[in-house]
């Protein structure tokens, strides 16, 4: 009985470790851009306990490239307290693909760098890993037997030597051992054996208290305490941090992304495809806020990206439950990059292509892959056109030409992706500038020294198709939203995929 | 008539008896010497290359160092077990001590236990690791293992060199007392390394470390004393362990390395050394000296003698000796310009001050009380332990 409630326990306790990770249950990193002249996926596993091994792919379309170095960069310590990088090493009968490894000593915000060298030069791209302790491991049954074995067989002998010590070994050699000093033998062993299991409660309880004080150090969210409240006639949500937040982990100042200092996605918890993506004010150091559209009644899921001037991404994770449904007024506060949404949603199902009207003519379909499988990295593609069939005219959406937020019916897995990839924008940019050392006096970065946000450079580009890197952690049923910009309104698109365990395919 | 051989001095014709039968054994003392000296230099060289490079793999040559010594220790006794238990006339059976129906001299039992227990850490280690994170902490589970593992082989070698000191043959007697204080010196170097983070220099105007110190070098040291048979047992004991420590640091000093794991806060070229080792020639001289005279004494009395002894000796060197070296700053020679790695520019200014007091502490005086009572239970724990080796045969 004892045993089984260990494994419970030990069972709760990993999977609230996944839970709890930044990007809720989807801890590798995905990130396509160019490194110099090439194009490159890397894709990147962090380590589920710290200090750990991050293992790294990268796949470059171009034959001419010689070699892949990859090298962890601490964010505190900066490219010059980084330490050499190693080669990543071809994938055999995988033309353009590499693998290594790289140890993450501490916790915190790291960057790899991922340098390219061909015949077109050398290039480096540079990915943001968060590196956290998640997972409690527990012993495996084989090791289990095999060190029960190997401890039963050193005990018993320390018992045979103690034994010996106080008999045989003191007998001059060609003499025989005398009764005597059998019967003082004896009583050594016996006064051995308690002495013997002492030290081994001892050595258990030791353990005991390094598994205790490891799991003290597992990544946990921030507590959280979401309402919603109707603000001089406007329906508001509030999230506050509970205050034993503000030292532990909100000491170090949360910096824009994309320009908003958080990302909250509200998803409803039931069969209905209720969704909004807004951008909360933070009227306090602990408060969040924000006018809320019209939602219906129900439970939801909130979900709140927010990246701290380290770099490291953090994911607040809540509900609200709404008794009724909610009036339009908060509307017309929001702003025009927040979104909402409430349609059923698109189930896509292999070989089927679905077509979704918008009314201005926006016509998005699922374009793959065909089959959806667990743990196998690839890119979720979607097609957009107009209603005569020609390429959609996109406009950049918070710098992006597109946004996807990937949930599980459960909510146990959220993640919000680029057509980049998963890292955020954000987290590299604090990086960056960390590592030029554009940081004032104490410590703050000088974000007045990044470069202009995207959405100025950016012009509509007509697109046919959008895609994200991206690979399912799990089997089970997804829901996709799929944002993009059209004639200045933010369009959402959702679909509901069921994704196969990698056995199966 | 028949011959036997001694490995380091050619073979020699003597009378086959019980007595030429230990002699036969010979050989396995001076394997499982090396032996112990291979997992010390090996653990030393280790510490460093944490210290130094940071990442490591089963085959650097300070783990294959440390593998091989324990290899050697438990496949030589392995062997010497089988040949004697398979091979062995009576008389050799009767020089040696009975295992789960083998049989082979006790020091070799001891290492194939010390060898076993090593075998064990290495999957306890690695599952450690992956569950706990990779190496950061000396003192953890599965190193203590390892630890007790490589401390029974230095044990081991300790046992077959008094069988041979305590035995009859005169020829043997002088050179195994000195191999005895080498194992005892190796002994002390190993139990140093597990006391390492008591012994930073900064808790040395602390009762932390003086506490540490006086639970567990004693039992060594007074075990020494009272069992060696060479003129100084203690001292040369302790002045191994500092020459092996020193000595191993100076040399290894002398090259290159970088750090391969990040976060490197500060520029490494060499390898960066180990602390200095604490002066406990001096405490142990002080142990030497006291042996002489209380030897009559009852166990109590005479325990509680070498455990002041040693203690206020250790105090009055080593309290003076960590302020020179505050004071000093950075010294190759004394290895104060040891900085790892990963300590931070800032920590440079602390690491030449000594450690506060903690708000909840004893008063010094009554901490220092304490390390006068742990070195004499340890001393009683080492003169016990020093009466049972004078009386090892086998």
């Amino acid at each position: 009985m004892r045993t089984l409630t260990l494994v419970v326990r030990c069972a709760a306790a990993l999977s609230l470790a996944v839970l709890l990770a930044a990007h809720i249950g989807s801890p590798n990193v995905y990130l396509s851009g160019k490194a110099g002249p090439y194009t490159v996926d890397i894709t990147v596993r962090p380590p589920d306990v710290v200090p750990g091994i991050a293992q790294v792919f990268v796949n470059v379309n171009d034959t001419s490239v010689s070699r892949v170095v990859i090298r962890p960069v601490f964010w505190r310590a900066g490219s010059r307290g980084a330490p050499p990088g190693d080669d990543a090493k071809a994938v055999k009968g995988s033309p353009g693909a590499y693998a290594g490894e790289v140890w993450l000593m501490a916790s915190g915000n790291y960057a790899i760098d991922v340098t390219i060298t061909g015949k077109a030069g050398a290039g480096t791209l540079r990915v943001p890993v968060t590196a956290l302790a998640t997972a409690q491991r527990q012993l495996g049954p084989f090791l289990t037997v095999l060190l029960a074995i190997l401890g039963t067989l050193l005990l018993a002998g320390a018992i045979t030597a103690v034994n010996a010590a106080a008999g045989e070994s003191l007998v001059p050699p060609g003499e025989p051992v005398a009764p005597e000093l059998r019967k003082r033998a004896r009583r050594a062993t016996i006064i051995a054996i308690p002495v013997l299991a002492l030290v081994v409660f001892g050595g258990a309880s030791w353990w005991k208290s390094e598994a205790d004080q490891y799991r003290r150090t597992l990544y946990r969210p921030l507590k959280t305490k979401t309402s919603v409240a109707v603000v001089n006639g406007v329906p508001t949500l509030t999230m506050e941090l509970a205050e034993e937040n503000a030292r532990r982990a909100f000491g170090r100042p949360i910096m824009p992304d994309h320009g908003k200092i958080a990302h909250m996605f509200i998803a409803n918890a039931d069969s209905t495809f209720v969704f909004a993506h807004l951008h909360p004010a933070m009227p306090g150091r602990m408060t969040f806020t924000t006018p809320l559209p019209a939602l219906r009644a129900g439970k939801y899921r909130v979900f709140t990206d927010v990246v701290h001037e380290t770099g490291f991404q953090r994911t607040l994770v809540d509900s609200i439950t709404l008794p009724a449904a909610l009036d339009s007024a908060g509307e017309k506060r929001l702003g025009v990059d927040d979104a909402w949404f409430s349609d059923s949603g698109t189930a896509v199902t292999r070989f089927v292509t679905i077509v979704r009207g918008h009314e201005e003519g926006l016509y998005v379909r699922w374009a793959g892959p065909d089959s959806v499988v667990a743990n196998r990295t690839g890119v979720l593609r979607f097609g957009m056109s107009d209603k005569h069939g020609a390429p959609a005219m996109i406009e950049p959406y918070m710098g992006m030409s597109g946004h996807a937020v990937v949930m599980r019916d459960d909510g146990k897995v959220f993640v919000h992706l680029h057509p980049s990839g998963t890292a955020s924008t954000a987290s590299q940019l604090a990086l960056d500038l960390r590592d030029r050392g554009d940081t004032s006096r104490d410590g703050r970065l000088r974000l007045d020294m990044a470069s202009p946000a995207h959405d100025m450079a950016m012009l509509p580009t007509p697109m046919r198709d959008i895609s994200f890197p991206y690979a399912f952690p799990s089997p089970g049923r997804y829901r996709i939203w799929l944002q993009v910009r059209l004639h200045d309104k933010v369009h959402t698109t959702a679909f509901d995929v069921v994704v196969a365990p990698e056995s199966t395919m | 008539m028949a011959t036997t051989v001694d490995l380091l001095h050619g073979p020699y014709t003597a009378t086959v008896g019980p007595r030429a039968h230990v002699e036969s054994f010979v050989w396995h003392t001076y394997a499982v010497v090396l032996a112990a000296t291979m997992l010390v230099v090996g653990l030393i060289w280790d510490i460093s290359w944490h210290m130094s490079i940071g990442r490591d793999t089963f085959w650097t040559p300070a783990h294959l160092l440390i593998q091989g010594g324990g290899l050697l220790a438990g496949l030589s006794s392995g062997a010497i077990a089988l040949n004697t238990t398979f091979r062995g006339s009576d008389d050799a059976k009767q020089s040696s001590v009975r295992f789960w129906g083998f049989r082979a001299p006790y020091g070799a039992w001891v290492c194939v236990l010390g060898c076993g227990a090593m075998l064990t850490s290495a999957p306890f280690d690695d599952w450690w690791h992956g569950a706990y994170g990779l190496d950061v902490r000396i003192v953890s589970p599965p190193h203590i293992l390892l630890g007790i593992g490589m401390m029974a082989i230095v044990l081991g070698a300790m046992l077959r060199t008094l069988a041979l000191q305590n035995g009859d043959e005169e020829r043997i007697r002088s050179r195994a007392a000195l191999m005895f204080a080498w194992s005892s010196g190796l002994f002390i170097t190993i139990l140093g390394t597990l006391l390492l983070e008591w012994s930073d220099r900064g808790y040395m105007h602390l009762g932390t470390f003086y506490i540490a110190w006086g639970i567990s070098v004693p039992i060594v040291l007074v075990g020494t004393t009272v069992s060696g048979r060479s003129r100084w047992p203690a001292a040369t004991a302790a002045l191994i362990y500092m020459t092996v420590l020193a000595l191993t640091s100076w040399i290894l000093m002398l090259f290159p390395a970088t750090p391969k794991l990040g976060p490197i806060y500060r520029d490494i070229t060499h390898f960066v050394p180990l602390d200095f080792p604490i002066l406990l020639v001096f405490p142990a001289l002080a142990i030497d000296l006291t042996w002489r005279r209380v030897r009559e004494w009852p166990v109590l009395r005479a325990s509680a003698a070498l455990g002041i002894a040693f203690m206020l000796t250790l105090m009055l060197v080593q309290w003076p000796f960590s302020s020179f070296l505050m004071a000093n700053g950075r010294n190759w020679f004394f290895h104060t310009d040891n900085f790892v790695y990963w300590q931070d520019i800032a920590s440079e200014h602390f690491s030449f001050q000594f450690y506060a007091q903690a708000d909840d502490a004893p008063p010094l005086i009554v901490q220092f009380a304490y390390s006068i009572v742990a070195a004499v239970i340890a001393s009683l724990v080492g003169l016990l332990r020093g009466r049972w080796m004078t009386r090892v045969r086998r």
